[in-house]
């Protein structure tokens, strides 16, 4: 798939340098399987038709120390697989990740806690996960226990929190670690108004402190505020890697495009229902049906045409008529 | 490849000691936390069992006599309150470790699921924290031994099996936390079975002392190995290394069960994350 980030004019970002976070052709499955006892059995002898379930197929992409990358895809695109796979959750069944630093991950904060131990101690217990020694690990606790904001209640064990306290410390945790890599998931909800701002602000200076940001999020708006650079994820698929804006618009034509297909399919299927039960049934439903899919249709088809003419537009202004060409050909030619 | 598979293991620890013990000690914390008499359950419900035990057979059996053992050529007697409390003491450690150290990995999923943790240390500190209480216990053990039967060098062997012991079940919880982690079934198995191991060991009756072949047979339970060796410690006056076939039945146990479990740790650990 054509990248053409390389077109970019980028500052402050090195790509001379080795990347940060690196994934070659890397390919991930999970193993469905059909009932417990298939699951059973699979620990003895490997399954004869396995349900396989594609997460990652083939994705590749390096990100250099300093870039701020937007994921955008719907559900089930594999962006989540992704980020498990730069956290060192799980592990790919072909190819190769490497991430070279720690990963601090704003999702499931208050993983890893544990419930008896109390807010400070939890704050060693995180450290040592993440492979830091007790000195560094006293050099934060102050600032993560101010962060917080949990008064008397930092020494206090952890299943006494409130889940907002909870979020709170894991917030404040792994933002204070300075870590190389923030992964970032918009679904993130922290506390209060104030709370929100604040970590708003924090995340904030960490990404403009020069550290390497990945950044999850269905809203568009807020990844082009935060990246410059962007990755759009389908069904497993890296379907194009390049400025956020470029990125966003590829998403929609893209988006538009299925859509109009899987009505066009609907639609077949009606058209083949009516023609086969014509004279058994009343079939003015099904065309009623039919009408209301190609109102649709037409509607998408004109956003179609609106989101392929801006991403022509902004093709024109960034890389010149000739390389806009080149690479729109190229994408007909792959579809 | 045994070996490669090992550095695995062991990177794992590296650098983390500090926090299995603390990781222990909050294990231990867990369980006897919100009781009213809190860790005094760990005494409690041990020696309500041996009294259970010793009341069944004492009073309801009317089998007061004392146990037969042949040791050095010649039969010596034992009473069997001594003989029964001795046996079950790692009896009581062996048993939670099977159990719950089957559970290990699935009773800490978030560990494995949602960050980046060395997973084999789940069992590590899981089988100190019930290392903890087996010490206790021991302790306790020891005062009525010392009051009854004396002190004695032989004693001193309780460091050889002890340590022995933490091995050889945190071994066999690399082969079995991992594989209870894919199926439940595999939990469900080891419960029933564990249900019934207590009295195919020797921990309320004499192993040495039954008719061949069952006796041999008896060799090949390593549960056996422990119990008698803590006897061997507290009781006979006997050296582990007496009791040559014993001994060697035990050890290539060992190792078998070492080579399985590092096996089958490796072979599981990163399709863990995605059945858990």
């Amino acid at each position: 798939m054509a990248n053409y980030f390389d077109n970019m004019n980028r500052v402050k970002v090195d790509r001379n340098s080795d990347p940060i976070i690196k994934f070659e052709n890397v390919s991930k499955a999970y193993t469905l399987y059909k009932n417990d006892r298939e699951r059973f059995r699979a620990l003895f002898k490997k399954p004869k038709n396995p349900i396989i379930h594609k997460a990652l197929d083939n994705v590749s992409f390096e990100i250099y120390s300093g870039e701020a990358v937007g994921l955008m895809g719907d559900n089930g695109c594999g962006k989540s697989t992704i980020l498990k796979h730069i956290t060192g959750v799980t592990f790919p069944d072909e190819g190769k990740v490497t991430v070279n630093g720690m990963v601090a991950a704003l999702l499931e904060l208050t993983a890893g806690f544990s419930t008896d131990m109390t807010g400070r101690q939890n704050i060693y217990l995180k450290g040592y996960i993440l492979g830091m020694k007790d000195a560094e690990i006293k050099t934060i606790e102050e600032n993560v226990v101010e962060f917080a904001e949990l008064g008397d209640y930092i020494d206090q064990p952890v299943r006494t929190y409130s889940s907002g306290m909870k979020m709170r410390l894991g917030f404040a945790i792994n933002v204070n670690i300075s870590p190389d890599i923030l992964v970032i998931d918009e679904a993130l909800a922290v506390g209060d108004a104030a709370f929100k701002a604040k970590c708003k602000n924090k995340i904030r200076e960490i990404i403009e402190s020069g550290v390497t940001v990945l950044y999850v999020s269905h809203n568009a708006a807020s990844v082009e505020e935060l990246c410059e650079r962007s990755i759009y994820m389908r069904k497993g698929e890296l379907i194009f890697d390049g400025p956020t804006h470029e990125t966003h618009l590829v998403y929609l034509v893209d988006k538009r495009t299925m859509q109009i297909r899987a009505r066009k399919k609907k639609v077949k299927k009606l058209r083949q229902f009516i023609k086969e039960h014509k004279d058994k049934q009343d079939v003015s439903g099904q065309k009623e049906l039919i009408r209301r899919h190609k109102e649709k249709i037409a509607l998408l088809r004109e956003d179609l045409e609106k989101y392929t003419q801006e991403l022509h537009d902004y093709r024109l202004e960034h890389y010149g008529a000739d390389e806009t060409i080149e690479i729109e050909g190229e994408l007909e030619g792959e579809d | 490849m045994i070996i490669v598979f090992l550095r695995d293991i062991i990177k794992e620890h590296k650098g983390f000691g500090k926090q299995i013990f603390v990781l222990a000690k909050t294990e231990l914390k867990r369980t006897y936390q919100g009781a009213a008499i809190g860790p005094l359950w760990a005494i409690v419900k041990p020696a309500f069992q041996l009294f259970v035990y010793w009341f069944a057979f004492s009073i309801g059996l009317k089998i007061a006599h004392p146990i037969k053992v042949e040791l050095h050529g010649h039969i010596e007697k034992f009473e069997r309150f001594p003989f029964m409390l001795v046996g079950l003491i790692p009896w009581f450690f062996i048993q939670e470790s099977i159990i719950k150290g089957a559970k290990d990995i699935r009773s800490h999923r978030q560990y494995v699921t949602k960050i980046n943790f060395p997973v084999s240390t789940i069992m590590t500190f899981n089988s100190i924290s019930r290392l903890y209480v087996h010490l206790l216990l021991s302790v306790l053990m020891y005062i009525f031994i010392a009051f009854t039967s004396g002190v004695s060098w032989y004693n001193l062997q309780f460091f050889l099996y002890m340590p022995l012991m933490f091995l050889f079940f945190l071994f066999l919880s690399w082969s079995t936390a991992p594989m209870c982690a894919f199926s439940p079934d595999l939990e469900n198995a080891i419960v029933s079975v564990m249900a019934g191991m207590f009295w195919l060991t020797g921990v309320i009756y004499n192993s040495y002392d039954l008719p061949e072949p069952l006796k041999t047979i008896m060799l090949f339970n390593p549960i056996n190995f422990f119990v008698n060796g803590y006897r061997n410690a507290f009781l006979y006056n006997r050296m582990f290394f007496e009791y040559k076939t014993e001994l060697v039945i035990f050890l290539s146990e060992f190792i078998f069960l070492f080579i399985v479990g590092v096996f089958n740790y490796n072979r599981l650990r990163k399709k863990i994350p995605d059945v858990l």
